[in-house]
């Protein structure tokens, strides 16, 4: 139970970027579980069910409660540079990227790098064809690389004015 | 390190909240504290309201249709009686003009 825990609530915290929120329908999805126990057949089937219960209701939340505007990864606002450990920001930055990207590409990354599912895995849990699967994977990665080496460039010359004055 | 590794180390799963596990056992114990509590007064009124409802809508019909059935059998019966009868006073009448049809004859 833990480990789905943990994989139900960071897939609702990634995807919808608050932790109360996140935290509410986690619950509810266990209760769900809870409530019609004697369909599960095993632990793999709960798994699955769990999965696909949280990223259908997390897009659901994310629809109803309008919490991302609708934009673009190109127009989301580069974080500011920051002070803290180099893997540590760079870890945020990314984060803050994927948060960026657009919905179905979003929960598509998750699942792909989170839960580390293959494409057919994520086409099953998304009612989703596998090749839209394949293509959501690679734009959002070139996108994800593109931004995140213009955002490295910006840092390393901000350290090289810094360091000349 | 490659890029999507970078993606895989960044997105790893985030423990859920320490006190996740309590939170879901006390909604668990909530909702079947809740499922076993008898209803209220007003719930359970209207319960047999309803039962009460169905049991006319499916009682009266039938006993309506029975009515019928037996108005509709008293009906047939009467009107085979009164055939009868007609028929009886047909034979009668014609042996009765018969009779008088043979007594003028002989006089």
């Amino acid at each position: 139970m833990d480990a789905n825990q943990s994989m139900v609530f960071s897939l609702a915290l990634r995807y919808l970027r608050d932790a109360e929120t996140a935290e509410e329908i986690a619950q509810d999805v266990f209760l769900q579980l809870y409530r019609q126990f004697d369909r599960i057949q095993s632990t793999e089937h709960a798994t699955f069910w769990l999965r696909r219960a949280i990223c259908h209701r997390a897009i659901d939340e994310s629809r109803k409660r309008k919490l991302r505007p609708r934009i673009g990864l190109e127009s989301v606002p580069e974080p500011p540079a920051e002070t803290a450990a180099p893997d540590t920001m760079l870890n945020e930055r990314l984060r803050r990227l994927v948060a960026g990207l657009p919905d179905a590409a979003r929960m598509v990354v998750l699942l792909r790098y989170q839960e580390d599912l293959d494409p057919a895995e994520i086409s099953k849990l998304l009612d989703m064809p596998v090749s839209t699967v394949k293509s959501h994977l690679h734009r959002s990665l070139a996108v994800l690389r593109r931004k995140l080496e213009k955002m490295q460039a910006q840092t390393i010359r901000a350290q090289a004015r810094e360091a000349c004055s | 390190m490659s890029f999507e590794d970078q993606l895989r180390e960044t997105l790893r799963q985030e423990p859920a909240p320490a006190d996740f596990r309590a939170k879901l056992m006390a909604r668990v114990q909530a909702e079947s504290r809740a499922a076993a509590l008898p209803a209220p007064w007003w719930k359970r009124r209207l319960s047999l309201a309803l039962a009460a409802a169905l049991v006319a809508g499916a009682v009266i019909p039938a006993g309506v249709l029975e009515h019928e059935r037996r108005e509709r059998e008293r009906g047939l019966a009467a009107r085979n009686q009164l055939l009868t009868a007609l028929a009886v006073t047909n034979s009668t009448l014609r042996h009765t003009r018969e009779m008088i049809r043979r007594n003028t004859r002989h006089s």
